[in-house]
């Protein structure tokens, strides 16, 4: 049998969704697996000589009904320039899905961290967790309201949405780690959306036992997050980017450093463990 | 009919395209990937005495006219390859080369020695010319090192042995004549070229390593000219290496000198290459009425 890692589907919608930010809408082969939430497929942009790397994206949705896959990007340099003038109807070259993608448990509530266009791999995350019954809470972070994107998405799934933007211009004015400055607030919240309401039960029932994080978005965000889940000691996994070659772990290309030494964000990852990484 | 088998130093290639080191880690979850059906050989992952982690990240990404990389050796070290890797890699229905490398002369003794027990590999292959481990001269800059490398490789291999070599040299034909004198079976011409590249922003180094290894079109006209100027004075066997994309691509170099054409970036892009490739290469000895590799070097040697 013939390997078939390449995959060719058909774009059904490729839209600007704000400026410089694409909606994407694939139409996947009947064999496709079903994908991971974070796990990523890896883009044949253009043809060479002119390009020679493929681009890997978060999966933002995937319907199995319907076989379509959605992938979110902004336009910054000239793969995801090429890959913003196609045109519906033309055929998609991607490998995947790849790599590790989120680790369910038997947590009660999922926090999703996003920032910017750190939201895409965990709109998946957060309408799988929502499905299997599990409570979602969503914190963005945006630079602007102009930036905002997908948040009525992510408002369909999540018991609580708390949006955040540098310039104030829409919800509070901050970043998204904002959202776990007072440990205290976050408890209150978590006591109230397990219908736990005195401080003492809280404490004693151990809800932020209950919690997973979930965080995607720049480095800087990803390292404080990882450090306030594991002063307070929640399970966090972090999904990680980097300049990739093969996507399929055979290059090396694409590591980032662990504690047990450099991994592959392609095979590895792209989610790993927050106490994993080397900051 | 097409007949693309060949055959280098004594034995049968089903295929004269072969995987190049780096791009198809040590042969393990092959079939996964490519169809081992269209390729004669595969060369692994260059391997080092011990475990070696490799460069700090970025390691890799595409410039104008090719891809940096600054990989730096990252492999498991020659006891974990011969434990883990090298039963599914013997395992393949392909010919195996070897890829062995080192930051100082003994690390290549050392491997060569431990390597030659294993009858199946086929071949050990010398990489010289990573640029991604000294960061001034690579070993296949100078002839002497070289030599030296080579004589002490061969004294205690039976295994044939390839040298890898590097496209940045002043003339080619000399760090050859040192090869050949100390015993080189074959070449392989040639590796990626060293390279300084700055980001856009802060112009500061793009990739962890400082320095990379440029690969890709851009490398192909420099590797022709070098096989063509070595193939015009020496009758050594070689593999074509750099920028093929396209059975034209791969012709070109046989038609240039090399016996085999080696199949590095394009992999990166395409898994499926080797088939698209194979086909091509048919095709486009069909249009030329050539009818077999060997024919390729009879008639059209320039």
């Amino acid at each position: 049998m013939e390997p078939n890692l390449e995959n060719k589907g058909k774009i059904k919608e490729n839209i600007e969704i704000s400026k410089g930010i694409y909606l994407l809408t694939l139409q996947v082969p009947p064999a496709f697996p079903l994908p991971i939430p974070g796990q990523f497929i890896h883009v044949k942009v253009g043809e060479p000589p002119q390009f020679l790397l493929r681009r890997p994206f978060s999966i933002f949705d995937y319907s199995s009904e319907k076989g379509e896959l959605r992938i979110i990007y902004e336009v910054v340099g000239k793969g995801t320039l090429a890959l913003s003038k196609k045109k519906e109807g033309e055929e998609l070259d991607f490998l995947g899905p790849l790599g590790n993608g989120f680790r369910f448990g038997d947590e009660k509530v999922v926090i999703l961290v996003g920032g910017g266009m750190g939201i895409a791999p965990l709109h998946l995350a957060g309408k799988v967790a929502h499905e299997e019954g599990k409570i979602v809470v969503s914190v963005l972070g945006f630079r602007s309201k102009e930036r905002s994107i997908m948040v009525e998405k992510f408002r369909s799934f999540s018991r609580n949405l708390i949006v955040y933007t540098e310039d104030g211009s829409i919800g509070e004015r901050g970043i998204a780690t904002d959202f776990f400055q007072e440990k205290r607030k976050v408890e209150e919240l978590v006591g109230e959306i397990l219908g736990v309401n005195s401080r003492k039960r809280l404490i004693e029932e151990g809800c932020l036992g209950f919690i997973t994080v979930f965080s995607c978005g720049p480095r800087k965000m990803l390292e404080s997050i990882t450090r306030i889940c594991e002063k307070w000691n929640l399970p966090c996994q972090i999904s990680l980017e980097q300049f990739m070659g093969c996507g399929v772990g055979l290059c090396m290309g694409c590591v980032v450093r662990t504690k047990g030494g450099y991994k592959r964000v392609c095979t590895e990852g792209p989610v790993f463990e927050g106490g994993l990484i080397e900051w | 009919m097409v007949n693309v088998e060949t055959e280098f130093l004594g034995k049968v290639f089903s295929s004269p395209l072969v995987l190049a080191s780096g791009v198809c880690g040590y042969g393990e979850e092959m079939e996964k990937f490519i169809n081992l059906k269209y390729v004669g050989g595969i060369t692994t992952k260059t391997i080092t005495p011990y475990p070696h982690e490799g460069n700090p990240p970025p390691r890799i990404k595409e410039i104008p006219g090719g891809i940096i990389n600054s990989i730096g050796l990252a492999n498991v070290g020659v006891e974990k390859f011969l434990q883990e890797k090298l039963p599914l890699l013997l395992s393949l229905p392909l010919r195996k080369i070897v890829s062995i490398g080192g930051f100082k002369e003994e690390d290549f003794f050392l491997l060569a020695e431990r390597l030659s027990e294993v009858k199946e590999i086929d071949f050990l292959e010398v990489n010289l010319s990573c640029p991604n481990i000294r960061k001034d001269i690579l070993f296949a800059q100078d002839s002497k090192v070289s030599f030296q490398i080579i004589e002490g490789v061969k004294r205690v291999t039976p295994h044939p042995i390839i040298i890898k070599l590097s496209p940045l040299v002043n003339d080619i034909r000399e760090i050859v004549s040192a090869c050949i004198e100390a015993g080189a079976d074959a070449l392989n011409i040639s590796n990626t070229i060293p390279v300084l590249v700055l980001d856009e922003e802060e112009s500061k180094p793009l990739l962890g390593g400082i320095f990379g290894g440029l690969s890709g079109p851009c490398l192909k006209p420099v590797s022709l000219r070098w096989i063509y100027l070595t193939k015009k004075k020496f009758s050594i066997p070689i593999i074509g290496t750099g920028g093929v994309y396209s059975g034209k691509d791969a012709l070109d170099y046989l038609v240039c000198g090399a016996d085999l054409v080696s199949l590095g970036s394009v992999l990166l892009l395409e898994p499926s290459a080797p088939r698209r490739i194979y086909g091509e290469l048919i095709n486009e000895m069909r249009k030329r009425k050539i009818k077999s590799i060997k024919n390729i070097k009879n008639q059209f040697r320039l």
